[in-house]
């Protein structure tokens, strides 16, 4: 029995994580959380079903490695988690996730993080092409826009 | 693999056993003349809870060495320093699977260099994680979700590596059952009486934000606790033992919060943190606890994407409004042409932050409305502003959930004074600080009467548990309020009442809210096919701070007699935090109730 729950608490994390080729894997799974209506009864985060246990053991899948984001993911798992949240923040040029992904991306002032956001605008087209866009294609598109981006760089890498 | 890992760690303690040197006993020496097992940071090590004059601990799965580790402090010890001290070249030394243990130990025992080993597997992971100071991480409660109707309560690793924003980079260290796919009563049940094993997990912060903020709908409040990093360091070390380990989890004991506490009492042993929890552990008042200790510092909400949809709403002008309602409600986008280009933005931003929220009420996508709008909005450039909310009341400034009501007041023109004891959690006319806004939620409380004249005490009222939950209908919402009420009056005479309708905001005074409902009084639960029916009003206001008020009307009607019956009542509250003042009238079939009380 022991060695049965233990073994779930670890599959919970390995299933959670199950990796994708380019992306982490995360697919809808975070969306699909909740029943509607009324949910007198119902599960919420207070349980869990498809978080990851604690580091060390937790093996290495997708985007994390041992329960920890891999550096080189960081934004990819970021973008995947917040990637709703991060579309809304782009089409209105603000928001705290795009602030935080304007930190990873280097613009550590609130200028350059300005900048940043205005850039992330103007380029929504391009860095999101469709409704389906993945958080995979996101990511590589935002890279190619960023790339162009001479005084953008200036401003968050520079002096 | 996982599995293979589990194999190991259970074989690990067995594969150094039998390698005690003499230096390993003159270990065990020293620890047994200092009585090292009864040293409150071993019995906080170990999770060890004394009930009956015997220690216990609620801890299951890989985390004890010794067979009688459980229940016997003295033989964990023991057989903890016989494991983690004697000399085994293991690649996976026992040491770096107890780091806390070991630390501990290193700095009461004296430890020949040639005993420890270095763990660097272990010494890479902390330092990506980095932690050096925690955050404890409070949920509001949500009462329409049973599991989440008090609250919840995790921590937040933070790295100071991670300035500004970056933040959101942290770790949330979560404590939960792990439930599978069980809902309804089963999922109640079985969380009552401690069917599910709760374990520790943990999450990148941002996702953890995701699950409240934006798809709960639940705000949070971070507090720094006042931890050296010396300490964080400790307790994360002690997480780590705790790996494939886990514990009964009980809805009401062994909860979340619960296990928090148990986790910061390992990071300061000199602290008790837990005691005043015994029958129930309500996530709140661990917060409140921990602020009396002098643990907290600061305060932060991070309000709910619900909480900046109502904000930014509010804000729009009567144009604006219907563009939204129209947008969200048909898909098209016509009215924004009549809008100046800051309204069409605003009006945008308004819609897709609502689709969002909708996209998981209804459990359904709109990817190609919500892209269409967001390239729209995008076009228009960086013309608005970050919409600013106020910040809600502090949930920390919410009476306590135990309460003690004093009262005197007369019935049908006899006099009497009452006290009433209530374990849980507030009700109707309580501060709400923190809380769901004009909500009752009460799990047992009971009234007793003496009669001046007739110099007669009786238990007047009990309650077994009372919900009333008051969702408002808005332009987009028509989400149901309902009652629950189950109980005994007078005396043991068991009584169930229920409600169901809707509610709606008002714009009077600070803060109000009108509900309708359709209500089934049972008064005598063996009369159930023959109960109550009828009609109730509510009219609940917030006048400020610290001034509520209610009032209500019900008519019912006996399906047996035919006989109707109204009844009238009117509250008024004044205070809060720490004592309540209370007057309430009542008319209940021509009866007239009058009391008054002080509430502590």
């Amino acid at each position: 029995m022991k060695k049965i729950i233990v073994s779930l608490l670890m599959l919970a994390g390995a299933q959670a994580f199950a990796a994708g080729d380019a992306g982490c894997g995360l697919g809808s799974m975070i969306i699909q959380k909740n029943s509607k209506g009324l949910q007198l009864l119902a599960m919420t985060t207070n349980s869990f079903l498809f978080t990851q246990p604690l580091g060390i053991t937790s093996g290495t899948s997708g985007c994390s490695s041992r329960g920890l984001v891999m550096a080189d993911k960081e934004v990819q798992y970021f973008v995947e988690v917040n990637q709703e949240e991060l579309s809304r923040e782009m089409a209105q040029g603000h928001g705290e996730k795009l602030a935080t992904l304007a930190q990873m991306k280097g613009c550590q002032n609130e200028a350059s993080q300005k900048a940043f956001s205005s850039f992330a605008q103007n380029s929504y087209s391009r860095i999101l092409p469709a409704a389906n866009t993945s958080a995979a294609d996101m990511v590589q598109n935002l890279n190619s826009e960023l790339a162009g981006q001479q005084e953008l760089a200036q401003l968050c890498h520079g002096s | 693999m996982p599995r293979f890992l589990i194999v190991l760690l259970f074989l690990a303690p067995l594969s150094t056993w039998g390698f005690s040197s003499e230096r390993t006993e003159s270990y065990v020496q020293q620890a047994l003349t200092q009585n090292l097992w009864d040293d409150p940071q071993w019995l906080r090590l170990g999770h060890y809870r004394k009930s009956w004059g015997r220690y216990h601990s609620a801890i299951e799965g890989n985390f004890f060495l010794s067979p009688e580790g459980a229940f016997n402090p003295r033989a964990e010890l023991l057989q903890t320093i016989r494991s983690l001290f004697s000399s085994s070249e293991n690649s996976k030394h026992p040491q770096c699977r107890y780091l806390a243990r070991t630390q501990w130990l290193q700095s009461r025992l004296k430890i020949s260099d040639a005993d420890l080993a270095s763990c660097p597997e272990q010494d890479s992971w902390k330092k990506v994680l980095g932690a050096e100071e925690l955050y404890i991480v409070f949920a509001s409660s949500d009462l329409n979700s049973a599991g989440s109707s008090f609250g919840h309560t995790f921590l937040r690793a933070h790295n100071p590596k991670n300035t500004k924003e970056r933040e959101l980079l942290d770790y949330g260290i979560n404590y939960a059952a792990l439930t599978g796919e069980d809902s309804g009563a089963l999922f109640a049940l079985k969380g009552l009486f401690g069917f599910y094993p709760g374990a520790y997990s943990m999450l990148p912060y941002y996702q953890k934000i995701r699950e409240y903020t934006n798809l709960e709908g639940r705000s949070l409040w971070e507090y720094k606790l006042k931890l050296s990093a010396s300490q964080v360091d400790f307790l994360i070390n002690h997480l780590l033992e705790l790996e494939g380990s886990y514990s009964a989890y009980y809805f009401l004991t062994d909860n979340c919060s619960q296990q928090i506490l148990e986790l910061l009492e390992v990071a300061v042993p000199e602290r008790d943190l837990t005691s005043s929890f015994r029958d129930a552990t309500i996530p709140l008042d661990t917060l409140k606890v921990l602020r009396d200790q002098w643990l907290l510092e600061g305060e932060r909400s991070r309000p709910s994407l619900q909480a900046y949809w109502q904000a930014h709403y509010k804000n729009l002008n009567s144009e604006e409004k219907q563009t939204v309602r129209q947008i969200v409600e048909t898909g098209h986008s016509s009215e924004l042409q009549n809008l100046s280009a800051r309204s069409q933005a605003s009006s945008l931003e308004a819609s897709l932050s609502y689709l969002a929220i909708k996209e998981y009420r209804d459990q359904k996508e709109y990817k190609d409305l919500k892209y269409r709008l967001s390239v729209q909005r995008a076009q228009l450039g960086n013309i608005t502003e970050p919409v600013a909310l106020e910040t809600p009341r502090s949930p920390l400034l919410s009476p306590d959930s135990q309460a003690y009501y004093f009262s005197v007041g007369s019935q049908d023109e006899r006099s009497f004074v009452s006290f009433k004891y209530r374990r849980a959690f507030h009700d109707l006319l309580s501060d709400d600080s923190g809380l769901s806004p004009f909500s009752h939620l009460e799990v047992l409380g009971m009234e007793l009467r003496y009669e001046t004249e007739a110099e007669r005490l009786d238990l007047h009222q009990m309650t077994l548990l009372k919900i009333f939950n008051s969702p408002p209908v808005t332009e987009f919402e028509t989400p149901l309020t309902w009652r629950f009420d189950l109980g005994t009056e007078p005396k043991f005479n068991p009584y169930l009442h229920w409600g169901v309708g809707f509610s709606r905001d008002l714009p009077f005074k600070n803060f109000s809210r009108a509900s309708l409902l359709f209500v089934n009084d049972n008064f005598d639960l063996a009369n159930i096919p023959r109960p109550h029916v009828g009609l109730e009003t509510l009219l609940m206001s917030k006048w400020n701070n610290g001034l509520r008020s209610v009032i209500s009307a019900r008519a019912l009607q006996n399906t047996r007699t035919g006989h109707v019956l109204g009844v009238g009542s009117a509250g008024v509250s004044w205070g809060g935090q720490s004592i309540e003042y209370r007057f309430e009238t009542e008319l209940y079939d021509r009866v007239p109730l009058v009391k008054a009380s002080v509430i502590f």
